[in-house]
């Protein structure tokens, strides 16, 4: 059988273009042509399944950034690639890239899949790019994840906004600085922004009355 | 009724009068964008062909309108300027109003900046500052501009030592930090760190979403 010579550029064409695709110019210039190529692969492969790229590009260049050396850079985007992936999941196919970004570091930063998907039923129309930034935060300063992904949650379904959330994480994040323990610091400033919001108005699946 | 309608004006205007002050660009910017709008609204609607009910009372006198554009407004930059002055200080770099922000070109965002000043996943604009004597160039570099020292120089503030720069972030968890003279890394002393696996060099960390 023989093959068109025509079929055959078509595909070189869109191996090629497939190939440009996955590289970023900010890439070329910045890192060494095996981190590149191996850099562009990942990048290439979390285009395919639907993933946000513009973080992985970022942590390249982060890593760039610090002056790793090259194969720590394709591990670290190699890894955020899973993270991004495992956050896309947990969070639903129509999740923003950002929410996904954010998803990843909060999975990073400890925080299971399920507290994940829990954010994302209590609040399904609202951006979870503060509540789970806020959440890593809280995780990264000493709350544990159980606490922090439930009072996260838990403000979520009272309706808090994002302005209330950083005000929440950023007041926790001072009293811990000042040496207060990071439990209690949440419990103190939680007080402050509870009486400011209705109770939850979702309830849970156990507690729906029978049909 | 114009008696009824002078008390109602003078209450506008003594409601407009007690509003903390603004700033006068802003304004301008916020009016001449809501005359564009209004324009392109008119172009759009086409004029009834013999005079109706409807075309009477549009062509009534509309007071009101211009009541209730003046109320929404001044609603708007309270929102947006006079709660974003009156805000605590942020431990970080400060985060200012929507409205605080350099004017966006015309080509990118021609009609909703007064929607952006009360959405919640607004880009805010954020105020980088580091005191840093004997430097000779400072830049912020974070996620948010691809690690690129180029991206966000910093300015030095004429007879100080202390440097800063201000850049749009929408809402949501960063990592960055400061580049002195092209070479040295600095955290920036009030933010909090983040520790990273991935290449082994703390970041400061910048949560956005403040009104």
């Amino acid at each position: 059988m023989k093959t068109s010579p025509i079929i055959l550029a078509g595909a070189a064409v869109a191996v090629l273009a497939s190939t440009a695709a996955a590289q970023d110019p900010r890439l070329d210039a910045k890192l060494d042509p095996v981190t590149r190529r191996e850099v562009a692969a990942v990048i290439e492969q979390a285009r395919d399944r639907g993933l946000p790229v513009e973080p992985l590009v970022d942590k390249a260049l982060e890593g760039v950034a610090k002056r790793a050396p090259g194969p720590r850079i394709i591990g670290a985007v190699a890894r955020l690639s899973e993270r991004l992936d495992a956050a896309r999941e947990a969070l639903g196919p129509n999740a923003t890239p950002a929410e996904v970004q954010a998803g990843a570091e909060a999975l990073a930063a400890g925080v299971p899949d399920s507290a994940l998907r829990e954010l994302r039923a209590a609040a399904p129309g609202v951006s979870l790019a503060v509540p789970l930034g806020v959440l890593t935060q809280l995780v990264s300063r000493g709350v544990s994840v159980d606490r922090a992904a439930a009072t996260v949650l838990d403000l979520l379904r009272r309706g808090a906004r994002p302005p209330q959330l950083i005000a929440l994480g950023e007041a926790v994040q001072e009293d811990i600085a000042q040496g207060m323990a990071p439990a209690t610091a949440l419990d103190v400033r939680l007080r402050g922004i509870l009486g400011a919001l209705p109770q939850p108005a979702i309830t849970t699946t156990a507690e729906k009355p029978p049909l | 009724m114009p008696e009824s309608r002078d008390e109602l004006m003078e209450t506008v205007a003594r409601e407009l009068s007690a509003l903390p002050p603004v700033r006068e660009e802003a304004v301008q910017r916020i009016l001449e964008l809501a005359a564009q709008r209004r324009a392109a609204e008119r172009g759009a609607q086409e004029p009834p062909a013999e005079p109706s009910r409807r075309a009477r009372w549009r062509a009534g006198p509309r007071w009101w309108i211009g009541v209730g554009v003046a109320a929404t407004f001044a609603a708007l930059i309270w929102v947006g300027v006079g709660r974003g002055g009156r805000a605590p200080a942020v431990p970080v770099s400060t985060q200012l109003a929507a409205a605080d922000a350099p004017a966006p070109r015309p080509e990118a965002v021609p009609l909703a900046v007064a929607d952006r000043i009360i959405a919640d996943d607004a880009p805010r604009a954020v105020q980088f500052v580091l005191d840093a004597p004997g430097a000779r160039a400072v830049a912020v570099i974070g996620g948010f501009n691809g690690w690129d020292p180029a991206a966000a120089p910093l300015e030095r503030v004429p007879g100080s030592t202390v440097w800063t720069t201000t850049v749009l972030l929408e809402p949501g968890r960063y990592t960055y930090a400061f580049i002195v003279d092209d070479s040295t890394w600095v955290l920036d002393p009030r933010a909090p760190r983040a520790e990273d696996p991935d290449y082994g060099v703390e970041s400061s960390v910048l949560l956005v979403g403040r009104e």
